[in-house]
């Protein structure tokens, strides 16, 4: 075999770039295909190497490498040298998927499944798979996939459900970050078409002048005194280019006589009328009614900033005062469900209402609104989300509408954010912090919230969005952190998150906070010892280390206490280690479960969350070594930001030895460390040192009969 | 004085129980040292005479400019600290 696949080449360059063994699992996940198409590719690989006198390395549980790194990277680079001139990607099956049918949307006649699968780089029948799943989706939203023999496939459908399904498929495949990064990236050039370009969607938009619907977008907001949230800005460009580009194709959409005669003669619907008829996207082209009403839907339905305007003949007085009184009511009912009373938050109140009506309307219209952050609501706030989808009933009746869960989504994130406001007392203050948001106000609020939440040395939190960017003075601020990637003059630090904080993100935030308070405390410390040379020229000084400490904690003033962390400080190990936390495992098991099995303790008692959990296996997983505190002996443990809540300890003795790759005996006592901080512990953590250095301390742990023993024994050597 | 970092990935479990282990070898042999604790982020700020952690830990900080790296099978093992912490104590005390 002289040749090898075009994937088995890259595999050999990604097996070369590792620092040691990797099992076939990871890389199947690295190159988005099953672990048995890797074996295969591995066997290709190891014969060709074969023929090349180097060995494809295999031991069980490591995985796979090569030993001979400089000789194969020589190899490599001779043999594949051409490869670098023709760009070859391997799609995951979602992704083959969305290429699909972007080619689909982007067609107006017949496409060839063959050419389809050249395009993803998939056999003809993986390619009919995936065609026949997509079927499913478009089944779903009233879209027929013909198949015609000899011809290829198109899509059919009502205009109302293409369209529909354009921005679903838009929505699924760039999703909300990308298209404001897409309105960010046009506002100042015209790369707009360039990122749809990009995206597959060759032929899709190329009539249409973005820069136009833009402006057409703009108009309309001032005429109508409101202001659109970025998220629907986007969205509402590219429905308005959707339905141009349609348009000028000779598609016209078809609205009941009914619910257009309740739009026609709104505010809205006039406004929207005259733009278009001024506007230069439609070259004397008149434009149907129900076109008009399509637009003027989803300017109603779209999201607000906010909204200067109290009355108009659409939303009368009396309108708005049952939507209050709805809404006073929902937040009271979710108030007494969650145990804490929202009814008294003034600016929860207004952000209901300006998130409400346009909801009202949009299930009224039947638009369905995703919400991105659908599934991290649920997991990370589920008690209000649980407490939202149950009162959702009042809005439903009143309304005569259903809430789906995305809506209910949107509905969290407003009270999951009056609850964080009301959670942040009593903080520690002292760094100013400006929250960048591109999305809705929901979002930002509630990042904010979160924040605030997090880091008690917030003082300031200022909430901008994109749009607002410019008039911001960013420098008075000791941090910016935004949610979308921003580019600030030289010297501002900027940390980019996602909307609801990972803990990776939390970390480097503390991180930099850690850092700036180092810094603070460095200057202090500068101006005590300037201060005290002042002293010591003219005074006696009983006590010097007293007086330094003394001057440091007048200085700093802000009543962290700094003091010097000492090694007997923090809580016994006997506080941590009781009968409750240790435990004697006859059964024998991996080290996954020996750990989740060692927190349960802790997590029962509320002192960790499962993220903690989670931290702790990630480190398992990848440096394992530092760990091992003796033969036999793990400790798993993460940082504190991964989910503690109180300092703890738990403790398993494995009568069989869990077999692991980092520890050729195998390990028998477990111990899981959780810390609040770095010194509750400290003290504890000397005792074990002391324990540990104990000659075959585990085996004499691990011959124990039950767990009294073992805590005898423990405590016998301290 | 001497600077010793010990250095493990959250920063407030294994390198502390290796500074208190270290804290008693240097003291045991009649140095002067001044050990400090850190995770791997922290780790990067410091230039030590002495680095002590695992390989896995030290793969990642391997940038660190130190006088003399320590590297520990067991994190806790006063035998096998003292076997290589000694050495290298001698080495940067020359």
């Amino acid at each position: 075999m002289n040749v090898l696949k075009e994937r088995a080449q890259l595999i050999v360059q990604f097996l070369l770039e590792q620092e040691g063994p990797i099992t076939v699992g990871r890389i199947a996940k690295h190159f988005h295909v099953s672990p048995r198409t890797v074996r295969y590719d591995l066997d290709d690989i190891e014969y060709w190497l074969r023929q090349r006198e180097i060995v494809l390395k295999k031991a069980p549980h490591k995985g796979v490498w090569i030993e001979e790194v400089v000789r194969a990277n020589d190899l490599l680079e001779n043999v594949f040298s051409t490869r670098a001139d023709q760009p070859y990607r391997f799609y995951s099956k979602e992704e083959r998927q969305k290429i699909i049918l972007g080619q689909l949307f982007d067609s107006t006649d017949y496409v060839v499944v063959e050419e389809l699968a050249n395009l993803v780089n998939v056999s003809k029948s993986t390619c009919y798979k995936d065609v026949s799943e997509l079927e499913e989706w478009l089944k779903e939203r009233n879209i027929e996939l013909q198949k015609v023999p000899n011809k290829g496939i198109r899509l059919q459908a009502k205009e109302r459900d293409w369209r529909r399904g354009l921005i679903d498929y838009l929505d699924s495949s760039l999703g909300d970050k990308q298209i404001i990064e897409l309105l960010n990236v046009t506002r100042s050039d015209s790369s707009r078409l360039k990122f749809l370009l990009d995206n597959q969607l060759k032929t899709l938009f190329s009539s249409i002048d973005f820069m136009v619907v833009e402006e057409l977008i703009f108009q309309i907001q001032k005429a109508l005194d409101i202001e659109f949230v970025d998220a629907a800005f986007a969205g509402l460009m590219i429905h308005i280019g959707i339905a141009i580009d349609r348009l000028q194709n000779g598609e016209v959409i078809e609205m009941p006589e009914d619910r257009l005669a309740n739009l026609v003669g709104s505010d809205e619907f006039e406004v929207i009328q005259q733009l278009l008829e001024d506007s230069p996207i439609l070259k004397e082209q008149a434009v149907p009614a129900a076109e008009i009403g399509y637009i003027t839907i989803h300017v109603l339905a779209a999201k607000l900033r906010k909204t200067n305007k109290i009355e108009g003949t659409w939303k009368t007085r009396d309108r708005d005062a049952k939507m209050m009184d709805v809404i006073r009511e929902y937040v009271g009912k979710v108030s007494l469900e969650i145990g804490v009373d929202l009814t008294t938050d003034p600016s929860l109140m207004e952000s209901m209402l300006l998130h409400v009506k346009p909801l009202i309307r949009r299930l009224e219209f039947g638009l369905r609104n995703r919400n991105p952050l659908l599934k991290e609501l649920q997991m990370n706030y589920p008690v209000i989300f649980q407490a939202c989808s149950k009162w959702a009933k009042l809005f439903n009746e009143a309304y005569r509408i259903s809430l789906d869960e995305h809506e209910v989504g949107f509905l969290t994130m407003h009270l999951g954010s009056a609850i964080e406001r009301r959670v942040q007392k009593d903080r520690k203050k002292g760094f100013s912090v400006a929250v960048v948001c591109s999305s809705g106000i929901g979002t930002s609020k509630m990042l904010s919230s979160r924040l605030a939440y997090e880091f008690k040395e917030i003082e300031l939190l200022d909430e901008f969005s994109v749009l607002e960017m410019n008039e911001v003075d960013f420098v008075q601020y000791d941090l910016v952190i935004s949610t979308i990637p921003l580019e600030l003059e030289a010297g501002i630090k900027v940390i980019e998150v996602s909307p609801l904080l990972k803990s990776s993100e939390i970390e480097a935030i503390q991180r930099f906070l850690t850092a700036q308070d180092e810094h603070r405390f460095q200057s202090v410390n500068a101006k005590v010892s300037e201060i005290f040379q002042i002293i010591q020229q003219h005074c006696q000084i009983n006590n010097m280390d007293q007086l330094i400490q003394d001057l440091g904690q007048a200085i700093s003033n802000s009543g962290r206490s700094r003091a010097v962390k000492t090694e007997n400080s923090g809580l016994d190990l006997w506080d941590f280690l009781t009968r409750h936390t240790i435990k004697i495992e006859r059964v024998k098991t991996d080290m996954e479960n020996a750990v989740r099995q060692t927190a349960k303790p802790l997590l029962v008692e509320g002192k960790i969350e499962e993220g903690y959990v989670d931290a702790m296996l990630k480190l398992v997983d990848t440096m394992p070594k530092h760990m091992v505190l003796c033969k036999g002996f793990f400790m798993p443990h993460a940082a504190p930001q991964d989910g503690v809540n109180e300092t703890g300890m738990s403790l398993t003795i494995y009568k069989k030895a869990i077999q692991t790759d980092f520890e050729e005996d195998g390990i028998h006592a477990v111990l899981v460390v959780a810390a609040e901080d770095d010194s509750k512990h400290m003290k504890a953590l000397q005792q074990l040192v002391d324990i540990l250095n104990h000659p075959n301390i585990v085996d004499q742990l691990t011959e124990c009969s039950d767990e009294k023993e073992v805590l005898r024994t423990l405590k016998r050597i301290v | 004085m001497i600077q010793i970092l010990t250095v493990c990935a959250v920063g407030v479990g294994s390198s502390l129980m290796l500074k208190m282990n270290a804290d008693k070898v240097v003291k045991g042999h009649g140095f002067k040292a001044k050990i400090e604790n850190t995770n791997m982020t922290g780790a990067l700020g410091y230039q030590p005479d002495i680095l002590i952690t695992t390989d896995d830990v030290y793969r990642q900080i391997k940038n660190i400019k130190a006088k003399e790296v320590v590297i520990l099978t067991n994190m806790v093992s006063k035998k096998e600290l003292e076997e290589k912490l000694v050495p290298a104590l001698e080495s940067v005390s020359k």
